[in-house]
C-alpha cells in the first residue's frame, strides 16, 4: 500500500531533458542486442520482455532527475535513501507490470474493433508460442542482468563513470550471448545434417547443446545474485 | 538544541556554481533572512540544506540532526519552498492535497484549509493554468500546513501583489509563535527582508560576506554622504562616488568619534555597500 502512496509522488514529478541521453542511448543499445539474439525474425515486436526493457529504463531516468535535483517534490515529503531506494526498485516492476496490462487492454480493444467490424479473419494459424521455457529463463536472467547494471547508475554522481559501466555492459551481454549462440549454433549444425543453421535466434538453437539446462539456470542464478548485489549498491550509492 | 540549523565550514559545487566557506546559526525562534543579488547563491545554499548530492566538505545539522545520521526526522520536520514551482504541468493542487494528507504524517489539513481561505488558493486548476504567484501560494500553504520546524521560503514574494505578500508575513509570524520554529527567507530585495528577519546573512559570489542580528547591523552601521575632500573619506566602508561627493556606510562609533555627520543606515544601504560592488 505504501508503494502507491510513493508512486502518487512519482506522477507529480515533471521529466526534463536531464539523463535523456544515457537513457536514450543504452535503451537503444540493448535493444539491439534483445533484437538481434531473443526474437526470430529481427522484426521489432512487444513482448513482457520488451516492456520490462523499457521500464528498467524509463525508471532510470526518474531516479537520476530525482537523485540529481533536491527540488524534486519527493524531497518534502518524510522518506529517507533506503525506502526511496526500495520503492524505485519496486516502480521498475510495477512499471513493466502496468504498461503491460496496459498494452494487452490497448491489443484486446484494437482485435475487438477488427472484429466488430468483421475486417478480423482468422488464417487457420495457431500463435506462436513464444518459444521454450529454457529460451524465456535465459532472457528473463539476461534482463536482470540489464536492471542489475542500470539500477544504481542513476546514483553515480560522475557521468563518466556511469558512460564507462553502462558500456561495460553492453559489451559484457554481447559477448555473454555471442558465445552461448556460437555454442548452440555448432551443436545444432552438428545434430542437423541436412543444413547450416544461419537464423540467429536463441529459442531455436538453444536446447541444441547439450548442457543447456545448466546454463540457463546457472545464468539465472548469477543474474539473481547480481541483482541483490547492485541492490546493495545503490543503498550505498545513494544514502548521504 | 537550541539551533535550528547550523552549517559549519560548508564546501559545495553544484550547478557549476561554489560555496565557500559557509558558517551559519540559526537559533530557534528566529527568521534569517538570506540577502544577495540574482546568481549570488542563495539557491544553490538551500538546495544544499535541503541535501542536494553534491556537497564536499562541511557539516548540515538540522534540529539536531544530520542527513547520514536521521534523514526521516529532517525531511518530517523541513520544508522548503523554491523560487520556482517545478511539477508535472498537468498536476491539480488537490492531487497534491490528497499526497500530503496520505504520505505527510505531519498533515494539518485544518491549518491548510484556512490557508486556502486566506490566501483564496485555486485547488481544482492544473499548475500550468496557474499563476507564478498563484503557485507559490499552493506550495506556501502546503509548507506551512506541515508544521515544520525549519521552514526555508527561497524568493516567496515573487510574482504575489501586496495584497497577498501582507498576507505572506502575517502567516510566517504566525508560524514564528512557536519558538522550537526557525525559518529561512531568501529574496534579492532587501526591504521584504528587513520587514520580517531577525538576523540577516548576506552572501555574495558563493561566500556568506556579513551574518548578524538585525537590530545589532543596522545600529553598527550609520549612513554618510561626504565631500570628496572631507578626511574622513577614507574611514568610509566600500565608498560610492555621487555627483556630490562620496557616499558610504561607517561603523556608528566612527561616526561619532569624529563628529562626522550620518544617518541611520538602512537594510538596503548596508547591503548595496557590502555587495554592491561590480563583480570581477
Amino acid at each position: 500500500m505504501r508503494y502507491f502512496q510513493y508512486y502518487n509522488l512519482l506522477r507529480f514529478m515533471n521529466l526534463t531533458k536531464q539523463g535523456l541521453l544515457f537513457t536514450g542511448i543504452f535503451f537503444v543499445l540493448h535493444l539491439i542486442i534483445y533484437q538481434t539474439f531473443f526474437t526470430e525474425t529481427h522484426v521489432f515486436s512487444v513482448t513482457p520482455l520488451f516492456v520490462f526493457l523499457f521500464s528498467i529504463f524509463i525508471m532510470h531516468l526518474y531516479r537520476f532527475q530525482t537523485f540529481h535535483d533536491v527540488k524534486n517534490i519527493q524531497y518534502q515529503f518524510p522518506l529517507d535513501y533506503r525506502s526511496r531506494t526500495k520503492l524505485e526498485f519496486i516502480s521498475i516492476f510495477f512499471v513493466a507490470i502496468a504498461a503491460l496490462v496496459i498494452w494487452i487492454i490497448f491489443i484486446g480493444a484494437i482485435v475487438l474493433l477488427f472484429l466488430a467490424l468483421s475486417v478480423f479473419q482468422s488464417s487457420g494459424d495457431t500463435p506462436a508460442t513464444g518459444g521454450t521455457l529454457l529460451e524465456l529463463v535465459y532472457s528473463l536472467a539476461h534482463h536482470l542482468v540489464i536492471l542489475a547494471f542500470i539500477f544504481p547508475l542513476a546514483y553515480v554522481k560522475r557521468s563518466k563513470l556511469r558512460y564507462l559501466i553502462a558500456s561495460i555492459s553492453v559489451i559484457a551481454l554481447f559477448i555473454i550471448n555471442s558465445i552461448v549462440m556460437i555454442s548452440a549454433k555448432q551443436a545444432f549444425n552438428q545434430l542437423t545434417d541436412v543444413q547450416t543453421y544461419t537464423s540467429g535466434y536463441f529459442g531455436e538453437v538453444l536446447g541444441s547443446l547439450s548442457y543447456a539446462e545448466g546454463i540457463v539456470w546457472g545464468y539465472l542464478i548469477l543474474s539473481v545474485m547480481l541483482v541483490v548485489i547492485s541492490y546493495w549498491v545503490a543503498l550505498k550509492l545513494n544514502r548521504y | 538544541m537550541k539551533d535550528s540549523l547550523i552549517l559549519q565550514d560548508l564546501h559545495a559545487t553544484l550547478d557549476g556554481f561554489n560555496l565557500k566557506n559557509v558558517n551559519l546559526t540559526i537559533p530557534k525562534g528566529s527568521i534569517c533572512g538570506l540577502v544577495g543579488r540574482s546568481g549570488a547563491g542563495k539557491t544553490t545554499l538551500i538546495k544544499v540544506i535541503n541535501g542536494a548530492r553534491f556537497l564536499m566538505s562541511g557539516d548540515i545539522i538540522i534540529n539536531g540532526n544530520t542527513y547520514h545520521d536521521d534523514e526521516l526526522n529532517i525531511r518530517q520536520n523541513m520544508s522548503t519552498v523554491y523560487d520556482v514551482v517545478d511539477l508535472n504541468p498537468f498536476t491539480k493542487p488537490k492531487g497534491l492535497l490528497k499526497a500530503y494528507k496520505n504520505n505527510h504524517p505531519n498533515f494539518n489539513e485544518g491549518l491548510f484549509n484556512h490557508l486556502k481561505n486566506m490566501l483564496n488558493l485555486e485547488l481544482n486548476k492544473s499548475f500550468k493554468k496557474l499563476s507564478l504567484g498563484m503557485q507559490k501560494k499552493v506550495m506556501l500553504a502546503f509548507a506551512l500546513a506541515v508544521e515544520p520546524k525549519l521552514l526555508i521560503l527561497d524568493e516567496p514574494t515573487i510574482g504575489i501583489d501586496v495584497v497577498d505578500k501582507v498576507n505572506i508575513y502575517q502567516m510566517v509570524q504566525s508560524y514564528m509563535e512557536n519558538e522550537d520554529n526557525a525559518v529561512i527567507f531568501s529574496s534579492h530585495q532587501v526591504d521584504d527582508v528587513e520587514k520580517i528577519s531577525d538576523y540577516i546573512a548576506f552572501i555574495d559570489q558563493g561566500e556568506i560576506v556579513l551574518f548578524e542580528n538585525k537590530e545589532t547591523l543596522l545600529s553598527s552601521y550609520v549612513y554618510c554622504n561626504l565631500d570628496k575632500d572631507n578626511p574622513h573619506v577614507s574611514l568610509l566602508e566600500a565608498p560610492r562616488k555621487t555627483a556630490f561627493g562620496v557616499e558610504g556606510i561607517m561603523k556608528q562609533g566612527e561616526a561619532q568619534k569624529h563628529q562626522i555627520a550620518h544617518q541611520r543606515a538602512s537594510l538596503e544601504q548596508i547591503f548595496m555597500h557590502i555587495c554592491g560592488k561590480e563583480r570581477s
